[in-house]
């Protein structure tokens, strides 16, 4: 059974600012699209015709086919950049592919940089709720698991509180635990290993470890190739938005270690002019 | 890809934007969403003010009795035999709930951006919820509104009660609609062009002079009445005072005619918002 198909994707970013003469732009090519059906928002083929200079647009994404099947640990490896944010904003639905086709079965959970979703002056009880809710838990699912959530961060003492008065590290860590207790059938995890201190992180993992053994399907996102080998059964190779590499873990990471000392040097100029804000 | 197995798909994400694709069935799913965002509105919005929800009192009142002295006693606004108090009160409660829903919606893209570009659902839960928490508000102005209706009415004011008071759940109804939808629009739109954001509040300030607040549609020459009709705050405000009071002028069709551009105004709300908030992460 597959969990995740994601077909020819592909992502383009138009660069610069957005001005008056894209009010313009905008509505011509809504009346065009209106008159050819064929040409819709977010077509590159239209969008180049429109704007000729092929430097506004960016590819984030190139084409970009893969399949999950359900249980599978996927680590997705690439240098800044590369398009992994991007696939994974994709998959959790927060921007449309300018190309191709996502599906999913089941529920997707992101640990995309953890703390979203706290409101300062609501009682760190009343924000499990809330981030639950928003992460698309019921109020019933959540009451179930609260005081595991609870231990888990472990602010037990704090928790009626209002979260305003948490050291920056105890509200990351409730935050985290909440996101840890979603149980969704795909876990997208982007760089959230960096939070909290040793501890908690040893538990983060032990934690990663016990939601795959459950048959969790797992996109895991991580400069640590260490991390990356240990948890993810199969390596998917990023490079400038195509898709390089897709097979076992050890030959992928192989491989980004390979592009890392030639890439620096063309790349690293090219980077920041390319790329101001999609990164 | 055959039919049987697209079926098992829960989401099939393309590029394609269909016009009118308002997740229903997902904001049933996050209805846990909308009651904890009121919750929150209404928990919140008190915190660490020393009067409270006396401020739902206060308020209407002192416009009420600001507006009664200015156009009612200086200026001489005719009130069509409605005590001016219970005329200027009717007007001023009806339009802050129908600018709250507005302002209110149409900040909710740019003002959860850090929210919006982190995590998904569906957006629409949140002006829903907002226009849900100021209802709220609102019910108690209305509840303080009867209270001097009550009053007046012992008193022997020229105003009558009747049946007709049963059109007020729906006139509130299309008042929250409306807001919604025009703050909707706005949301869509700010979210590539922010000069709107700044356009909001005068725009408010305008409309209510265009909305017979102050004056009654009675007093507004006859060709001017045809066109300031079409503005669905006139039948909704001078229908609430014809059937709280069975005093005014406004005819059924004024009111059918606010109902369809209150639809319509949804519709277009909707279809901008929806397609806004598929790519503002890109945008925003």
């Amino acid at each position: 059974m597959l969990a995740l198909s994601v077909e020819n994707v592909s992502k383009v970013y138009r660069l610069g600012e957005i001005n008056r003469q894209q009010l313009l732009g905008d509505m011509k090519r809504w009346v065009k699209s209106k008159f050819n059906p064929a040409h819709s928002f977010g077509d590159p083929e239209l969008e180049a015709e429109q704007e000729p200079r092929a430097l506004d647009l960016f590819h984030a994404l190139r084409n970009v086919s893969f399949e999950v099947s359900e249980g599978d640990t996927i680590g997705i490896i690439g240098a800044n950049g590369a398009g992994k944010s991007t696939l994974l904003k994709l998959i959790s639905r927060i921007t449309l592919p300018s190309q191709g086709t996502i599906r999913i079965r089941g529920r997707v959970g992101s640990l995309l940089e953890v703390g979203t979703g706290f409101q300062g002056v609501m009682t760190g009880r009343d924000n499990v709720y809330m981030k639950g809710v928003i992460l698309g838990m019921t109020r019933r699912e959540i009451a179930a698991k609260f005081d595991d959530i609870v231990s888990f961060s472990g602010v037990e003492k704090f928790i009626d509180t209002p979260v305003k008065r948490y050291s920056s590290g105890m509200a990351v860590r409730l935050a985290f635990s909440v996101a840890a207790f979603l149980e969704p059938e795909i876990l997208i995890v982007d760089e959230v290993l960096s939070v909290g201190d040793q501890q908690f992180k040893d538990r983060c993992v032990a934690k990663i470890e016990e939601v795959i053994k459950g048959g969790c399907t797992m996109l895991f996102v991580s400069h640590v190739g260490e991390m990356v080998s240990r948890v993810c059964r199969r390596g998917l190779y990023l490079k400038s938005g195509s898709l390089e590499y897709d097979g076992d873990t050890a030959t992928a990471l192989e491989k980004y270690e390979a592009d890392q000392p030639a890439a620096t040097s063309p790349q690293g100029v090219a980077r920041p002019k390319q790329a101001p804000k999609t990164a | 890809m055959t039919n049987s197995e697209q079926q098992t798909w829960t989401a099939v994400i393309t590029s394609r934007k269909p016009l009118f694709d308002i997740p229903f069935g997902e904001l049933w799913r996050y209805r846990d969403l909308i009651v904890l965002y009121v919750h929150r509105d209404l928990i919140s919005i008190h915190k660490q003010t020393i009067l409270g929800p006396l401020w739902y009192f206060i308020q209407p009142l002192l416009s009420t009795v600001v507006y009664q002295i200015i156009f009612g006693k200086i200026i001489g606004v005719p009130t069509d035999r409605i005590p001016p108090f219970l005329f200027f009160m009717s007007g001023i409660v009806i339009w802050h709930y129908f600018s709250a829903c507005l302002s209110k919606s149409s900040s909710t893209l740019t003002g959860n951006s850090g929210l919006f570009t982190k995590v998904y659902f569906p957006r629409l839960a949140i002006p829903i919820a907002q226009i849900i928490s100021s209802l709220w508000q609102f019910l108690i102005q209305l509840a303080i509104f009867f209270g001097f209706y009550v009053y007046f009415l012992w008193n022997g004011a020229p105003i009558h009660f009747s049946y007709r008071i049963i059109i007020v759940p729906v006139l509130i109804f299309q008042t929250a609609l409306l807001g919604l939808g025009v703050g909707c629009f706005i949301a869509a739109m700010t979210t590539r062009f922010r000069d709107l954001q700044l356009a909001v509040a005068p725009l408010i300030q305008m409309w209510m002079y265009g909305s017979c607040i102050i004056f009654p549609l009675s007093a507004a020459p006859p060709e001017l009445q045809n066109i300031l009709i079409l503005n669905p705050i006139v039948p909704i405000v001078e229908s609430f005072r014809f059937a709280v009071m069975g005093q005014g002028q406004i005819e059924i069709w004024q009111w059918l005619v606010s109902l369809v551009v209150t639809l319509l105004a949804l519709a277009v709300g909707l279809i901008m918002f929806n397609r806004a908030e598929k790519t503002m992460a890109d945008t925003i």
